[in-house]
């Protein structure tokens, strides 16, 4: 992977401009999925994965060969959103600071999932899709990057520039979030069903 | 009974405990449901989440991205012949069925009659009004077959005309352009 991603560098550091685009083949709708979990709006989005993709080329020559293309990459257009959201008026993506472990990690959880819920349902599938995409602020890149993209923490780290309790703390509360709101659609889900089944 | 916290079912569930909390937690697991449901839950949203497909970008991204990183170079004189070849051919087709009429004299012998007096300051044209009043008169039944003739050979010549340009556009979009453009891609 690396490999083919350092061998077309090679030749577009060599004159080979064109075969920039077998870079951006490569990388581009991942960095579009981490771009709209950013923006959460796909014109926004691909016009910042445009001006991202175009700062990597003229960053190209100053490429630091010991990281990967890919995470090099992502600091780009995380940094590109990062600066959009900025842009759109205190959106600030690196506001959320928090420690990984506050006592609330220690307490057990709170709301029970409702015992009569099939865990393998496609409209369960659905639901977590769905409150992926609604994770708040920093949250949903962080989660999309660690378990979307499968990136190592060290990895986000990169990416990012935050520290790594940082990061572990966004993860931490993110799945936590995401937990809370699947249940509570389920739990609705269930009395809706429950309703029904009386009326 | 003490239910798992969070944090453990979250590293149970990937699977960074240690052994002995490890073990701790499995058999914890073995007789609460609630807390084998919570495990349950966290491994279905890491494997849906996982199996979430990519956001693709819209057709023709990384045409427009090159475009602006690879700017295209300038097109040369042969180029812009070539890309116009249907409309150069078209073009001169024109010109040739115009140039035949208007080689051809005869052909504008009626348009001379009504158009030439309104071309003309009107003293001129009285005069010249006069002029053809006499010439008509004397040329009489002869002239008139002349302008009948004259007047169907320019309609036939206007159909000709508009007919080729039909052609010839049609040439130009389906056939050239793209046998053209393909010769070029190869």
């Amino acid at each position: 992977m690396h490999e083919q991603d350092y061998a077309i560098i090679r030749r577009i550091l060599g004159g080979e401009k064109k075969a920039y685009a077998e870079l951006v083949e490569r990388h581009k709708d991942k960095a579009m999925t981490l771009a709209m979990k950013m923006l959460k709006n796909r014109e926004d989005a691909e016009e910042a994965l445009q001006d991202a993709f175009i700062r990597a080329f003229n960053a190209l020559p100053r490429f630091e060969w010991k990281s990967s293309f890919s995470t090099w990459f992502f600091r780009i257009v995380y940094n590109v959103c990062a600066t959009e959201l900025g842009k759109r008026g205190g959106q600030n993506i690196e506001s959320i600071d928090e420690e990984v472990d506050g006592e609330n990690t220690r307490e057990p959880v709170s709301t029970e999932i409702p015992p009569d819920i099939a865990l393998e349902s496609s409209e369960l599938n659905t639901i977590i899709l769905q409150e992926i995409d609604r994770l708040p602020g920093a949250y949903g890149p962080t989660f999309a990057l660690f378990f979307i993209q499968d990136m190592s923490y060290e990895q986000i780290v990169e990416v990012t520039g935050l520290p790594l309790g940082t990061i572990k703390a966004r993860l931490f509360r993110a799945r936590v979030m995401l937990r809370d709101a699947i249940v509570k659609r389920l739990g609705t889900t269930t009395e809706g069903n429950r309703q029904e089944k009386v009326a | 009974m003490n239910h798992l916290t969070t944090k453990q079912i979250l590293q149970f569930t990937d699977g960074t405990l240690d052994y002995a909390a490890q073990a701790q937690c499995t058999s914890h697991l073995a007789v609460c449901a609630r807390c084998r449901k919570e495990v349950e839950l966290q491994k279905l949203v890491l494997k849906v989440s996982r199996q979430q497909p990519d956001v693709a970008t819209s057709s023709g991204f990384v045409q427009r991205l090159m475009a602006r990183i690879v700017p295209q170079p300038r097109k040369t004189w042969k180029t812009r012949v070539i890309d116009n070849l249907g409309n150069v051919f078209a073009m001169a087709m024109v010109l040739a069925v115009l140039g035949y009429a208007v080689s051809n004299p005869a052909l504008f012998r009626m348009q001379e009659q009504t158009a030439r007096p309104s071309l003309i300051p009107q003293a001129v044209t009285d005069t010249y009004a006069k002029v053809v009043e006499s010439f008509t008169q004397k040329a009489n039944d002869a002239t008139k077959q002349v302008v009948t003739s004259t007047g169907a050979e320019n309609t036939k010549m206007i159909s000709l005309t508009l007919f080729s340009l039909l052609i010839l556009v049609a040439l130009d979009q389906f056939v050239l352009k793209r046998y053209i453009g393909m010769k070029m891609k190869h």
